[in-house]
């Protein structure tokens, strides 16, 4: 690896060693708090009792099932999805050699939300919900990159084209289904739903998502060294011998997939996948090589910060979309002043 | 109806000192200024004394000071014909109301404030003369007489001074809870359109209709809503009236049309009572009636069960939540919901948070641990969802299977609406199963043929007030 | 590797081609410049031998086989293509931009490891870049930043580097560097194909030069066959001159300004006029008078016709005086300079916004015939004048086409040319030995 100096050096290994602790840590503090009290040693006892079932004996039924049940997955979501959000914010910015774009340029949030607006009108379920706003992402992104096709020349610039009138298709499209919605009961749902919650979390809302999310995550890791030469843009990257389309398709491809599912188990959440590559980007530069790990510890650890915060400080819950400003801004502030100089 | 006979009078004077306090513009017709008095001719076809001649068809006692107004309706009625007044022995009984301590029951034929038509037989004639005294066109052949007001001033709920021609012939109502309380005092005639709550369901709507054949004309789906308003639509209709929500989002809109309108804002049972009052007295001495009726009914409701509650200390009130249409959305501390589990004898445990519905997370439920969970009957929301959900186990509620749903039968017994009266019912007879609080079915029935004018079947009452 | 392109055709429209029928040839340690105007397909061309672009007919092989038949990595592991300067949209530095010139050793899914590392640095070491390693890109100087490109291409360990207008945004001494270096490199072996705007550095330092204009190769060969003056001129549309030394090694080329000519020494034969009356008796002379409009080309050639006349000698063609009135000029005349006839061959058109200095005129087309037939049936003389030629004879193909048709025939001895200076590009492409003379009428003695 280049090496300057030694402190330089030694700043690197500090920043990384911090980074790859920091989502552990989030992660424990969300097993240890919540609004039931619950103390640690329950906790640690608890999380072992399903391998150990005479520790679990002697703790309240209830305190067990909690954290087994309902905090454990929703810390795991919180996990997965940040993840996810982090690394497709960072590869959508390389291959749309825009560090402005989030993984909803080509409208798959949209989509995903006008989806589970579409089944909270029609139906009630939440696995229906998660189908929908699943299927209706891919769609959103399936008509913007078919859309795109059709004009030849300034393929990306049409690309981003075609993803801003997708989006706003299915955003007009979404704004009619909560006009059509009942405003005392499905039109708050809706809303809600919207903001994005990690509130209704259970273990049966994980299967595709920790499958998908694993998948892409390692997808996205393996390619993470050609993202650079991706963002240099297409001519330069067929000079030195890959073939942009086929790359930017798969990337496409596995970032739909990713946002489509951790949208369709938490709603929308946003804010996310535009900033934390930006965060990475101060800390460890723009190279993949580190940006894409830097990306992925972050935003796990932003999610599980901001959704530790948003399930403990109030009885009700706080939207996530509500904090990932108020907590996102000064820490990205402070970043902006210690970090490196440069994107 | 001896009992009624001698509670009536007595009724009647709680509910003037009560009127009094409450809207003292409605009882100076004099001085009330006259916009346009309607010289509409009275529609009803007067009756021709084919009988015999020389015979009427029922003869009146009539207290003196009240015989001006019978008989300004009389000859409305039967075409320039007096009345046939004796001193014993009448067909027809018209007296000033009575004062009496209050008892569910019939509600009296109030024609002009204070007064009561009292039929003494079964007569068809009398039956149908009363009904008449107490309809629009009998309001508007004593507004003609000069004996009641043409137009009355009325503060709304928004804290507006509206002044409203009477009577009211064609009303719209963009608001279902209010839509509601113009049923709930009988003069449901008067709708042209309206919003309804609870009747967007195939069972709600089928329960309407029984209730209202109108109900498919008149709810304008589409019409109205808290968010819009066609107002070409409202324009056609040429409403007298309109009530709507404070909060509805078109109020600047529909004030150009030059109709006056009635705000609601009732989320608190105070608000309601006052709601239910301010509806009676748009429609007349009879509506009014309606109303403090209902008010009536309320406080002798409220302080039966406040008597057997009484009995249970403080810290072994039952602890209950109030859930959504969805599981984990709850009822906070400022809405209906609360009033109403309070009302009843119980503690809301979600009373901390403020505002409107609120979504927390199982493990604050967990932590709060209810006694019972209440589920909406709107929303799509069951009893299922909740109990047969592996991860709710953990609550005592779903262990000793206390989770109920709230009934309706068009409105949700839940909302601020004349029907959450049952909703207090229902509520006590559920916390408290071994108190002796007014019966459910009892009073369902007691309700819906008073205030709905709607004969409810008893199957009908039982897959209401069944209880698991 | 050699590296050979055969009758390559390309279009990005159908009716648009940018490259016909070219062919080029490179061997190992060559370096091959290509020259030509903005928008004569260099970029493209360089596209199609680097493999990017499939050109829609003939092939280009590497050491015999079809550049196609490669896959993109094998293809980038040969040739390399160094594009034109651009600002990246992330900041990396210069050891990451260099890495990505091994992506294609890697895999999909690898990543760069020890061994690319020290590949990497034997190429920055050798550009001179390695204490620049960890410092941003974009905050380097242009000349380092064009290093770190060539320092990629090093990576990429090809035989054949294409390289876009390399100097083009570099100083002296950067421009220097870069192309001592690329000397340097040749010697090892590896060979360059430069698209330059610069005939100068291609007399310094190419093998072989090739000249493209609207997509055809007009000259192929050594420096010294293919940068000539006339050559130059073709391609450029400029008089450009060549300087070379005693040996007539071809050192450098310089480009002529209109020279301005003392017509009062028409009679001196040293003069410069003088030399060109005296040449025309063996050749043809033509002299473009060329300067912005209404700067008095005109009046320069009455002048001339004057001086020409005083002397005896014979004088036809067409002459364009001005017809002015109040001081403004509304009108052109023609005159035969032979018979002394005129006519009015435009006016002012009536939407001509007042007080502009090129106002649009109405041509009489009778006129304009009778004026396009005088040229074309005067005989010889010793100066023949034609005032003027302009986008309707060149564009259109229409107005005095004897003109044309004449100068392009060389039927004249000394032929004076009034040209506005835009055309004068389209002028010297077509008589490539034409004099350019500032027209100005304050440059009369």
């Amino acid at each position: 690896m280049p090496s300057t100096d030694a402190t330089t050096r030694l700043k690197n290994t500090i920043t990384g060693v911090a980074l790859a602790v920091l989502p552990v840590i989030l992660f424990i503090l969300a097993l240890l708090l919540g609004r039931y009290p619950i103390g640690p040693l329950d906790v640690g006892r608890s999380l072992l009792s399903p391998i150990f079932p005479k520790l679990g004996a002697n703790i309240p039924d209830v305190a067990r099932r909690l954290v087994l049940r309902v905090r454990l997955p929703r810390a795991l979501a919180a996990l997965l999805i940040g993840a996810s959000y982090g690394s497709t914010g960072a590869a959508f910015q390389a291959i749309f050699k825009n560090p402005l774009v989030d993984s909803n340029i080509l409208g798959v949030t949209s989509g995903a939300g006008f989806g589970a607006a579409l089944a909270l009108l029609l139906m009630q379920g939440q696995w229906q919900v998660q189908i929908f706003a699943f299927a209706f992402g891919l769609l959103a992104v399936g008509m913007a990159f078919f859309g795109s096709r059709l004009y030849k020349s300034s393929p990306l610039l049409v690309l981003t084209l075609m993803g801003i009138l997708v989006g706003s298709l299915f955003g007009s499209l979404t704004a009619l289904l909560k006009y059509l919605a009942d405003p005392l009961d499905t039109l708050p749902a809706i809303t809600f739903w919207l903001l994005g919650s990690l509130a209704s979390i259970t273990w049966s809302s994980l299967p595709a998502l920790v499958i998908i999310t694993l998948l892409g995550l390692v997808f996205l890791w393996l390619i993470r060294w050609r993202l650079n030469v991706l963002s240099l843009g297409d001519a330069e990257a067929r000079a030195l011998g890959i073939n942009p389309t086929r790359a930017k398709l798969w990337i496409i491809t596995t970032t739909t997939l990713m946002t489509a599912a951790a949208v369709s188990v938490s709603g929308v959440i946003g804010w996310v996948g535009l900033v934390i590559p930006h965060a990475g980007r101060l800390l460890v530069g723009p190279d993949h090589k580190h940006l894409m790990p830097a990306s992925i510890l972050l935003g796990a650890a932003f999610l599980l910060l901001i959704d530790n915060i948003s399930r403990t400080l109030l009885p009700g819950e706080i939207p996530l979309g509500v904090l990932t400003g108020l907590v996102g801004v000064p820490v990205l502030a402070l970043l902006l002043r210690h970090g490196r100089t440069g994107w | 109806m001896k009992k009624n006979r001698i509670a009536l009078p007595i009724l009647m004077l709680v509910i003037v000192l009560a009127i009094s306090a409450c809207a003292p513009a409605a009882m100076t017709p004099t001085e009330v200024i006259v916009t346009e008095a309607p010289t509409e001719a009275v529609t009803e076809e007067p009756l021709a004394l084919t009988e015999d001649a020389g015979e009427v068809p029922f003869t009146v006692q009539a207290d003196p000071d009240l015989e001006e107004a019978i008989t300004s309706l009389y000859q409305a009625y039967y075409a320039g014909e007096s009345p046939a007044f004796v001193e014993a022995d009448p067909d027809l009984v018209v007296t000033a109301v009575s004062d009496e301590a209050y008892v569910p029951g019939d509600i009296p034929a109030v024609f002009i404030p204070d007064a009561v038509l009292i039929p003494q037989n079964d007569s068809p004639d009398v039956a149908e003369f009363i009904a008449f005294a107490i309809s629009i066109d009998g309001q508007q052949a004593l507004i003609n007489a000069g004996l009641l007001p043409a137009a009355i001033t009325i503060t709304d709920q928004a804290g507006n001074t509206v002044e409203i021609a009477q009577p009211v012939q064609k009303v719209i109502s963009a608001y279902g809870p209010a839509t509601a309380m113009v049923y709930g005092v009988d003069s449901e005639v008067s709708l042209v359109a309206a919003a309804y709550l609870g009747a967007r369901d195939a069972t709600g709507a089928a329960a309407m209709e029984a209730i209202d054949p109108r109900f498919q004309e008149l709810s304008g789906e589409g019409l109205f809503s808290q968010q819009d308003f066609n107002i070409e639509e409202t324009a056609r209709l040429d409403p007298d009236l309109i009530i709507a929500s404070a909060r509805t989002a078109w109020l600047d809109t529909a004030s150009e049309l030059g109709i006056p309108f009635i705000l609601y804002d009732a989320e608190t049972p105070e608000r309601l009572t006052e709601a239910i009052l301010m509806t009676g007295s748009l429609f007349g001495p009879h509506a009014t009636a309606q109303a403090q009726a209902w008010v009536a009914y309320y406080d002798w409701l409220t302080q039966s069960i406040l008597d057997q509650a009484e009995t249970i200390a403080d810290a072994d009130r039952p602890q209950v939540l109030f859930t959504g249409t969805n599981p984990l959305r709850v009822a906070s501390g400022d809405m209906y919901q609360t009033s109403l589990i309070e009302i009843a004898g119980g503690v809301s445990v979600s009373a901390e948070l403020t505002g409107y519905w609120n979504d927390v997370n199982l493990e604050q439920i967990a932590a709060w641990d209810p006694d019972i969970i209440i589920v909406p009957p709107y929303g799509g929301a069951t009893v299922e969802a909740i109990t047969e959900n592996p991860d709710w186990q953990i609550l005592t509620a779903v262990q000793e299977s206390r989770v109920y749903q709230m009934p309706k039968m068009v409105v949700p017994w839940d909302t601020p609406s004349p029907d959450s009266v049952l909703g207090i019912i229902w509520m006590a007879q559920t916390l408290f199963p071994e108190l002796d609080t007014p019966d459910c079915a009892e009073q369902a029935n007691f309700f819906y043929n008073t205030f709905y004018n709607y004969a409810i079947t008893p199957e009908e009452i039982d897959s209401i007030c069944a209880f698991d | 590797m050699q590296l050979q392109a055969n009758h390559l055709h390309y279009a990005y429209l159908p009716e648009k081609t940018v490259l016909d029928d070219v062919s080029l040839q490179i061997e190992p340690g060559e370096t091959l410049y290509i020259l030509g105007r903005n928008g004569s397909g260099k970029t493209t061309l360089l596209s199609c031998l680097a493999g990017l672009l499939k050109p829609a007919s003939g092939e280009v092989l590497l050491d015999g086989a079809s550049l196609q038949s490669f896959s993109p990595a094998e293809r980038a592991r040969k040739v390399g293509l160094i594009p034109q300067m651009h600002t990246p949209a992330f900041g990396y530095t210069v050891n990451e931009m260099v890495m990505m010139g091994r992506a294609p050793y890697l895999g999909w899914l690898g990543s760069p490891n020890r061994e690319d590392q020290a590949v990497v640095d034997e190429a920055l070491a050798q550009l001179g870049l390695f204490e620049l390693r960890d410092r941003p890109y974009t905050e380097i100087s242009g000349g380092e930043q064009q290093l770190t490109l060539i320092a990629r291409g090093l990576a990429q360990q090809c035989q054949l580097l294409l390289m876009d207008e390399p100097t083009a945004h570099l100083d002296l001494s950067n421009q220097h560097r870069i192309l001592e270096i690329i000397s340097q490199l040749t010697d090892r072996g590896l060979s360059f194909i430069i698209s330059s705007h610069s005939p100068n550095n291609a007399l310094s330092y190419a093998d072989r030069v090739l000249l493209l204009a609207a997509g055809e190769v007009r000259a192929y060969g050594t420096p010294q066959e293919t940068l000539t003056e006339p050559m130059l001129s073709a391609i450029y549309g400029i008089r450009t001159e060549v300087l070379s030394n005693n040996d007539g090694k071809p050192l450098a080329v310089i480009t002529q300004r209109p020279i301005a000519l003392d017509l009062g020494a028409l009679r001196d034969p040293q003069s410069p006029l003088g030399q060109i009356f005296a040449r025309s008796q063996k050749a043809p002379q033509l002299i473009l008078v060329t300067g912005l409009s209404g700067v008095g080309k005109t009046t320069w050639c009455t002048q001339l016709i004057g001086l020409a006349r005083e002397a005896g000698l014979s004088v036809n063609g067409l002459l364009s005086p001005s017809i002015f009135k109040n001081g403004r000029k509304v009108g052109i005349e023609i005159v035969d300079l032979h018979s002394g006839d005129h006519h009015q061959l435009a006016r002012l058109r009536e939407d001509n916004v007042a007080g502009m200095q090129t106002p649009r005129w109405a041509f009489d087309s009778k006129v304009m015939a009778w004026a396009n037939q005088t040229l074309a049936d005067s005989g010889e003389s010793d100066l023949m004048v034609i005032d003027e030629l302009g986008p309707l004879e060149f564009a259109q193909n229409k107005g005095l086409t004897a003109g044309l048709a004449r100068l392009d025939s060389g039927d004249y001895k000394v032929a004076a040319v009034v040209i506005r200076s835009a055309l004068l590009p389209q002028a010297l492409t077509r008589w490539p030995k034409a004099i350019i003379v500032n027209g100005s009428a304050k440059t009369l003695s």
